[in-house]
C-alpha cells in the first residue's frame, strides 16, 4: 500500500490507498462480496469487504498482470466469476472471480488496452470488447480467449473509451470514443461507422450510456478538452452541455442505474467530482475530490479512484443524497 | 471473295450466331399472343433480302431502318425474355471449341454479350442499338438487363405502331418518353423503402442471386462493411462459399521485389511489425541511394521498414537483406502499386493512412532529401508475390476523413469504372476488405456462380444506397399511377405516356408468362389489387410484394426504365441506317 494519498474527509469515505500509481479503472461486483476490483500500475486489487458497502481492506492478486490499466466484470457476475483485465501487451480472463487467470490470445504486436466491455447478454454471446491504443477495437465470443481485431470504418485505431448497449442482444449497439472522433457499431461490434461528433471536441476520453438507452436513445460523451456532450438521439445529434465545472478533462463518467427516474449523471474531472440531477442540464460539485481517473456505480455504491492511488466510495446513487 | 463479302451462304450462317427457340418456347409463342414478338414483322422475305445486303455498303431508309430494327430487337429481346422471374429458364449458348460443353446461362447480361452479330446487317444494327442499351444497365448496376430489354423492346414496338398508325412526330415523341421515364423513375424513388438490417440485406441478396447460401454470406459481408467497404469475389479451391474478412488496406499490382523477403513460408507472405514506410515511385538503380533512408529509420529506433518504389536493383535488393540478416534492421522492399502505370493515387491514399509523404519521382524527388517525418508508420505490413497490404496505418485520422470526404464527393459525380476505383480508394480507408470466395464442381459452375456473386455485389451495394421496392414488375406497375395523374404537354407527349404506361406492364406479363400464367388475367389482378400487392409467380398468388419478401431493387428498376427508355427512344427516332461494306463485330463490351 502506498501512504503518500490524501485523505478527503467530506462525503466521500477513504476505502484505502493502492500502490502503483492512478486507479485507472474500477469495478462493482454486483450486490456480494468481494465487492470492488481497482487496477494500478501495481497490479490488479479486489477489495475484502462483509458487503458492497462496507468495503474494509484491499488484496492485490497475486496471479493477474502488473501495469493493469482497465478491468471488467461479467454482467452475472455473481454466477460465472467472469471478469477480465487488460494490461500493457494483453488481456486476461479468469472465471473464478480473480484467482487464477488465462491469457488471451491477441493480434501481436500487443498494444495497451484502454478499456474492456463485457456483452450484457455475455452468457449467451461470450462477446467482450476491449478497446486498445494502436489496434482498435478487439472483439471475443469466446469468452475472452481468443481476439480478434473488427475495426471495419474504424479508422482511427487509438480508442479510449467504449460504452456497450444495455439493449446489446437487439440492437449489437455499441460506441468507441478514439483520439480524433466518435464511433458507433450496430452489429456488435464488428463493424464502425464515425457520428457526427464535434470535431474540435475528442479525444473522447469517457462514454456513458443511459440503462434505458433502448428507449431515451441517451448517450453522454467526456472529451479532453472540449467539455460534455450528450445526444438523445442515439449519437445523430450531439448537444455540448455548457458548465464551467466541466471544463477541463473529463476523464470518467457514471450513469445512474435509476436514471430514468433520478436523471443522475457523475463526471470526473481534473479539477473535480460534479453531479447532474436533470440529465446533464446543471452541474453541482460532489465533494472535495479532484484528480480522479474513474468511477463506477451501481444501486448499492458510487466509488472513485484517483490519480495518487486512492479510492474512495460514497454509499449509493449521488443524486439521492 | 465471295467470303469476304459475306455473300456465300453456308460461311455467313456459320460466322453469325443464329438462336434456336426451344419446343417448350415455340408452344408458348402460340399460347401468348402478346410475347414473345414474331421475328419476321415484314414477311420472311423482306428479311431475307436485307440480309443479302450484309457486307455491301448501302444506305437504307425506311420502312425497312424499322423493320430491320424490330427483327433485330426482337431476336436479342427474344433471348433474354424467359430469364426473367422466379422461374427462369436458360440459354444454351454453343461452346466456341469442339468437345466443350455448351454454356447455360440466364443472365441477361451475359446472353446478350454473347450475341455479337446477325445476318441481317439492318437488324443487326436494331439488335446492338439493344445489346448497349443492356450493357449500359449491366455497367451501372449490375443487373436488371433483362427487364430492361422487355421495356426497350415493348417501346420500340409500341412507339412504331403509334408513328405509322397516328403519324406521330418521332423526336416529339422521343421527348414525351423521356419525361415519361423521368417521372417513372421519381415514383420509383418515392416508394423505395430502405433495407432494413441483416434480415432486409439477406432478402435483397436473395432476390439478385436466387442462391439462399450465398444470399445469407452476401448479407453477413455488407452488414459488416456497410456500403462503402470493400468487397471481392474470387474463385475459390473448395466446392462450396467460403469468406474472409482481412483487417487493414490492400492493394493488387504489387507484391515483394524478391521472394527472399519472405517471412512466413507457410502462408507465401512477408509479414513485419510497428514498421517505417517509404512511399515512392523512384526508381532505385545504386544500392547507396538507400543507404540514408535506412539511417534514419536505425537511428529512430524503427525495427522494420518497408520501402515501396517503382523499381528496386539486385544490388539495392542484396542491402536491404543483408542488414535485415545482420539484425539491424527489417525490411521489405515492395512494387508500387501499378496497373499500366504507376497508380500514384495509391501512393497518396497510403501516405495518408500511414502519416508519410509520397515521394514523387514527376517532382524530381530524391531519396537522399528524404527527412524522418516522411516516413510513414504502421502496426503492421505484409506483402505476396502479388499482393502488399498495411495494417493500423498511423495516419492523422482528421486526414484521413478529409481523404474519405473528397472521395465520397468524387464517387457522387462519377458512374462505371471511375466509380467503382473511387469506391475501392474509400473502402481502403476505411480499413478492411471482405473476400467472397466461390467454389464449384466445374468449371463451368464456379465461373457462372461467380459471375452471379459480382453482380449481385454491386447490386446489393446500389440497393444499399436507394432501397428496395414491391417486386415482380409490381413497382413498374404501380408507376402507372404517376403517369396518369400528371398531365400531358400535347398530343404526342400524351401518345408517349400511353407508350410508357403501356411497356410498365410488360415485365409482369413476361414473368406471368414464363410462370405458364395468362397475362392479361394477371395483370388486371394485380390492377385491382391494393398499392404494393403483386403476382408471386411461384406461388401463383397475389401478395403483399415487400411482406412476402419478394423486392427489387431501387437502383436496377430505375437504371433499367430510364436507359431502356433513352435507348428505344433513340430507335425510333432512327431514319436512315448506312452499312459499311465490312461490319464491325460488337465484341465490347
Amino acid at each position: 500500500m502506498d501512504s503518500s494519498f490524501k485523505m478527503h474527509a467530506s462525503i466521500w469515505s477513504f476505502l484505502g490507498g493502492l500502490s502503483g500509481g492512478a486507479v485507472w479503472s474500477l469495478a462493482i461486483a454486483p450486490l456480494c462480496a468481494p465487492a470492488v476490483f481497482a487496477c494500478t500500475q501495481a497490479g490488479l486489487y479486489r477489495s475484502s469487504g462483509s458487503s458492497p458497502v462496507n468495503v474494509q481492506g484491499w488484496e492485490r492478486l497475486p496471479n493477474a498482470a502488473v501495469d493493469v490499466t482497465s478491468v471488467a466484470l461479467a454482467p452475472d457476475f455473481e454466477r460465472n466469476r467472469s471478469l477480465w483485465i487488460g494490461a500493457q501487451g494483453g488481456i486476461l480472463a479468469s472465471f473464478d472471480g480473480g484467482n487464477t487467470w488465462h491469457s488471451g490470445v491477441i493480434p501481436r504486436p500487443a498494444t495497451r488496452v484502454t478499456a474492456l466491455s463485457a456483452s450484457p447478454d455475455f452468457a449467451r454471446d461470450g462477446v467482450v470488447l476491449a478497446a486498445t491504443m494502436d489496434d482498435g477495437v478487439l472483439r471475443t465470443e469466446d469468452s475472452g480467449l481468443h481476439w480478434h481485431a473488427w475495426n471495419f470504418g474504424l479508422f482511427d485505431p487509438s480508442v479510449f473509451s467504449l460504452a456497450i448497449s444495455p439493449d446489446f442482444a437487439r440492437d449489437g449497439t455499441a460506441f468507441a470514443g478514439t483520439a480524433r472522433g466518435l464511433f458507433s457499431s450496430h452489429n456488435s461490434g464488428r463493424s464502425w461507422r464515425e457520428l457526427d461528433f464535434p470535431q474540435d471536441a475528442p479525444p473522447v476520453l469517457s462514454l456513458g450510456l443511459s440503462p434505458d438507452f433502448a428507449r431515451d436513445g441517451m448517450i453522454f460523451a467526456g472529451t479532453e478538452v472540449g467539455g460534455l456532450y450528450r445526444s438523445h438521439d442515439r449519437g445523430k445529434t450531439w448537444l455540448a452541455l455548457t458548465s464551467n465545472l466541466l471544463a477541463s478533462c473529463i476523464n470518467a463518467l457514471a450513469i445512474s442505474p435509476r436514471f430514468a427516474q433520478d436523471r443522475t449523471v457523475v463526471a470526473a474531472t481534473e479539477n473535480g467530482v460534479y453531479r447532474s440531477t436533470d440529465g446533464g442540464q446543471r452541474w453541482a460539485s460532489l465533494g472535495d475530490l479532484s484528480d480522479v481517473m474513474c468511477l463506477a456505480m451501481n444501486e448499492a455504491l458510487t466509488v472513485a479512484g484517483a490519480v495518487d492511488g486512492g479510492v474512495y466510495q460514497m454509499e449509493g446513487i449521488p443524486g439521492k443524497r | 471473295m465471295a467470303a469476304e463479302g459475306g455473300q456465300n451462304t453456308p460461311i455467313a450462317e456459320a460466322f453469325f450466331p443464329r438462336i434456336v427457340w426451344g419446343g417448350g418456347w415455340a408452344m408458348r409463342i402460340e399460347k401468348d399472343t402478346m410475347t414473345p414478338y414474331s421475328s419476321s414483322v415484314n414477311g420472311k422475305n423482306a428479311a431475307s433480302a436485307r440480309s443479302q445486303n450484309r457486307g455491301r455498303p448501302c444506305v437504307v431508309f425506311q420502312p425497312h431502318v424499322h423493320e430491320g430494327f424490330i427483327e433485330g430487337i426482337d431476336q436479342l429481346a427474344n433471348a433474354l425474355r424467359p430469364t426473367l422471374g422466379p422461374l427462369p429458364r436458360t440459354v444454351a449458348i454453343q461452346p466456341m471449341l469442339l468437345h466443350h460443353p455448351p454454356e447455360i446461362l440466364d443472365n441477361g447480361a451475359t446472353i446478350a454479350r454473347r450475341i455479337i452479330a446477325l445476318p441481317d446487317p439492318t437488324a443487326d444494327v436494331g439488335a446492338m442499338l439493344l445489346r448497349h442499351t443492356l450493357s449500359k444497365v449491366h455497367g451501372q448496376v449490375g443487373d436488371g438487363t433483362a427487364t430492361a430489354a422487355v421495356l426497350f423492346q415493348r417501346i420500340v414496338h409500341e412507339g412504331m405502331r403509334y408513328i405509322t398508325a397516328n403519324a406521330s412526330n418521332p423526336m416529339r415523341l422521343r421527348y414525351g418518353l423521356e419525361r415519361s421515364a423521368a417521372i417513372a423513375a421519381q415514383a420509383l424513388r418515392e416508394e423505395a423503402v430502405p433495407l432494413a438490417g441483416r434480415e432486409g440485406l439477406n432478402q435483397a441478396a436473395l432476390s439478385l442471386c436466387h442462391d439462399p447460401e450465398m444470399a445469407s454470406l452476401l448479407g453477413e459481408i455488407f452488414e459488416i462493411t456497410g456500403v462503402e467497404g470493400m468487397v471481392e469475389v474470387e474463385g475459390g479451391g473448395r466446392r462450396g462459399l467460403e469468406r474472409e474478412y482481412i483487417e487493414g488496406a490492400y492493394w493488387h499490382d504489387s507484391g515483394w521485389f524478391s521472394p527472399l523477403m519472405e517471412t512466413d513460408a507457410g502462408h507465401h507472405r512477408a509479414v513485419l511489425d510497428d514498421i517505417a514506410i517509404l512511399i515512392s515511385d523512384l526508381r532505385v538503380q545504386d544500392a547507396r541511394e538507400l543507404a540514408p533512408v535506412m539511417e534514419l529509420a536505425v537511428k529512430a529506433g524503427t525495427p522494420n521498414l518497408v520501402i515501396l518504389a517503382a523499381g528496386l536493383s539486385e544490388s539495392a535488393i542484396g542491402l536491404l537483406l543483408s542488414n535485415r540478416d545482420a539484425h539491424v534492421i527489417g525490411a521489405l522492399a515492395v512494387r508500387a502499386p501499378m496497373t499500366g502505370t504507376i497508380d500514384r493515387d495509391a501512393l497518396e491514399d497510403m501516405a495518408v493512412l500511414t502519416g508519410g509523404r509520397f515521394i514523387c519521382a514527376a517532382a524530381g524527388e530524391q531519396l537522399g532529401s528524404v527527412r524522418l517525418e516522411d516516413l510513414g508508420r504502421a502496426r503492421r505490413a505484409w506483402a505476396t508475390d502479388k499482393l502488399f497490404g498495411l495494417v493500423g496505418g498511423k495516419g492523422d485520422p482528421r486526414q484521413i476523413r478529409q481523404r474519405m470526404a473528397a472521395l465520397r464527393a468524387m464517387i457522387g459525380k462519377s458512374v462505371g469504372d471511375r466509380a467503382e476505383q473511387l469506391r475501392f480508394r474509400l473502402a481502403r480507408l476505411m480499413g478492411g476488405t471482405a473476400i467472397l470466395r466461390i467454389g464449384g464442381i466445374t468449371e463451368t459452375e464456379l465461373t457462372t456462380r461467380k459471375a452471379v456473386a459480382e453482380q449481385a455485389v454491386f447490386a446489393l451495394r446500389a440497393t444499399m444506397e436507394s432501397g428496395i421496392v414491391p417486386g415482380g414488375g409490381t413497382a413498374l406497375l404501380d408507376c402507372q399511377h404517376a403517369l396518369a395523374s400528371t398531365p400531358a404537354r400535347d398530343s404526342d407527349e400524351d401518345v408517349a405516356r400511353r407508350i410508357m404506361g403501356r411497356a410498365l406492364e410488360e415485365p409482369l406479363r413476361v414473368i406471368a408468362a414464363n410462370a405458364g400464367y395468362s397475362p392479361e388475367t394477371i395483370v388486371a389482378r394485380v390492377k385491382a389489387a391494393p398499392r404494393g400487392h403483386g403476382f408471386d409467380a411461384s406461388q401463383g398468388q397475389i401478395v403483399d410484394m415487400l411482406q412476402a419478401g419478394i423486392v427489387d431493387l431501387a437502383p436496377v428498376l430505375e437504371c433499367a426504365l430510364r436507359v431502356a427508355a433513352s435507348g428505344a427512344a433513340m430507335a425510333l427516332t432512327t431514319d436512315v441506317v448506312v452499312h459499311r461494306k465490312r461490319p464491325p463485330e460488337s465484341i465490347e463490351p
